[in-house]
């Protein structure tokens, strides 16, 4: 879909995301939503005064949880209403209005102890995923930094594809569902270690560093 | 002329509030800095710069340390520089000013201060990303600005903007011994709104 016309409906779903990811995380695709946003936290080992980068912040649900540790956090999201709406629910997060894949709003060597994502990245294809997990390794990352990506993921392309026979009639073709087999061999030829857990039936959590 | 680091910092003491940056595509928006000073005071040592957005007369260091100072603390106002994505070049000002978030009103400048950088497109954009910002981030619903009514140009963009005039402040504007008229002109969120749709 075109760039406004998704920027719009993020801007739209801002007020009442939190109320329907509640109803879906049910089901596909949000199934253990929560599961997978304690997933991240747990994998990035939280501690007081640690910098966090929250890509695709969306109304702030993982970024809460870097908060109430002592983190001091960060968040980028293209929809303003999101952003308003992570301002007045967060004060203290810092927030970018930028598109992930637009125009890159950190400078070089602008670093994060962790930078950290839910539900954001299967709205890029497998390429653009690798290249931005790259230029976050390369650039923004301190040394023994961590980056912890959760989404809706499959451990398979073979699982992918069962899963989208299984559920066609939710299943949405313009956005690229993780396969943890296609993913992990895509960062490893970029010079990136990564480790994978399934945390639902439709969602897992990857944690990528530099080799 | 400012590193990449530099220009994009985000570490050392950005100002007030609302989100730290706010990205177009051939330009950006970053909260103001203090390291940004030196190029205020040298747009407003532009005399004839001065007299086009009707700032009264041009600003000495002192006067802009001290208007720094004032607006760093002031809670209706967001005040950003504006960058180029290429380059990162500090290029001019803008923001809102005298947000009112009980009325759902705001003020907004913009001042592309450098001269080499006019008629690039990049106030445009600029308009665009505060608009943004305003109707969407802020919920305001009134958008307000008032020009200078002899320069036309800046008339003209603001009605590409999308911005209607609704008033004329007669004599309202007094520069170089004569007085001018002070045009008010102003968007309301439904206008931009359809406008967007139609985008």
């Amino acid at each position: 879909m075109p760039e406004s016309e998704r920027v719009r409906l993020f801007d739209t779903w801002a007020e009442n995301y939190d109320d329907s990811v509640g109803e879906w995380s049910k089901q596909f695709p949000f199934e253990g939503y929560e599961d997978v946003l304690g997933e991240i936290e747990r994998l990035s080992h939280p501690a007081a005064g640690l910098s966090v980068l929250d890509l695709g912040i969306g109304t702030g649900r993982l970024a809460e949880r870097f908060v109430t540790a002592g983190c001091a956090v960060w968040g980028m999201d293209f929809s303003p209403m999101m952003l308003a709406k992570v301002h007045r629910k967060l004060p203290q997060v810092e927030l970018i209005k930028a598109d992930l894949l637009g125009h890159w709003p950190l400078p070089t060597g602008r670093t994060f102890n962790r930078i950290v994502s839910a539900y954001t990245f299967h709205e890029f294809d497998l390429a653009s995923k690798v290249r931005l997990l790259s230029r976050l390794a390369g650039d923004h990352l301190t040394t023994g930094g961590r980056i912890v990506v959760g989404d809706v993921s499959f451990p398979s392309e073979y699982v992918r594809d069962t899963a989208a026979e299984k559920w066609a009639d939710s299943w949405d073709d313009d956005e690229y569902y993780w396969a943890s087999d296609e993913a992990r061999e895509a960062l490893h030829h970029a010079g990136l270690d990564s480790y994978y857990h399934q945390v639902s039936i439709c969602g897992g959590v990857y944690v990528i560093e530099p080799r | 002329m400012s590193s990449n680091r530099d220009s994009r910092s985000t570490d050392d003491g950005a100002i007030g509030v609302g989100p730290r940056l706010l990205m177009g595509e051939h330009v950006y928006l970053r909260r103001m800095e203090r390291t940004d000073l030196p190029h205020v005071y040298r747009w407003l040592s532009d005399a004839e710069l001065c007299g086009l957005i009707g700032h009264s007369g041009v600003s000495s260091v002192d006067e802009v340390e001290a208007w720094f100072e004032r607006v760093s603390t002031d809670p209706t106002r967001r005040w950003y520089a504006v960058v180029t994505s290429d380059g990162d070049r500090v290029i001019g000002e803008a923001g809102l000013l005298r947000l009112n978030d009980g009325w759902r009103t705001t003020d907004m400048s913009i001042i592309i201060g450098e001269r080499d950088d006019w008629r690039r497109g990049f106030g445009t954009e600029v308009g665009r990303i505060l608009l943004d910002f305003a109707f969407n981030y802020c919920g305001v619903h009134r958008v307000a600005i008032g020009v200078v009514g002899f320069h036309e140009p800046a008339l003209r963009f603001w009605e590409k903007l999308g911005f209607s005039r609704e008033g004329v402040q007669r004599d309202g504007y007094l520069h170089g011994g004569e007085f001018h008229d002070f045009v008010m002109m102003s968007i309301l969120e439904g206008e931009w709104r359809e406008q967007q749709a139609r985008r």
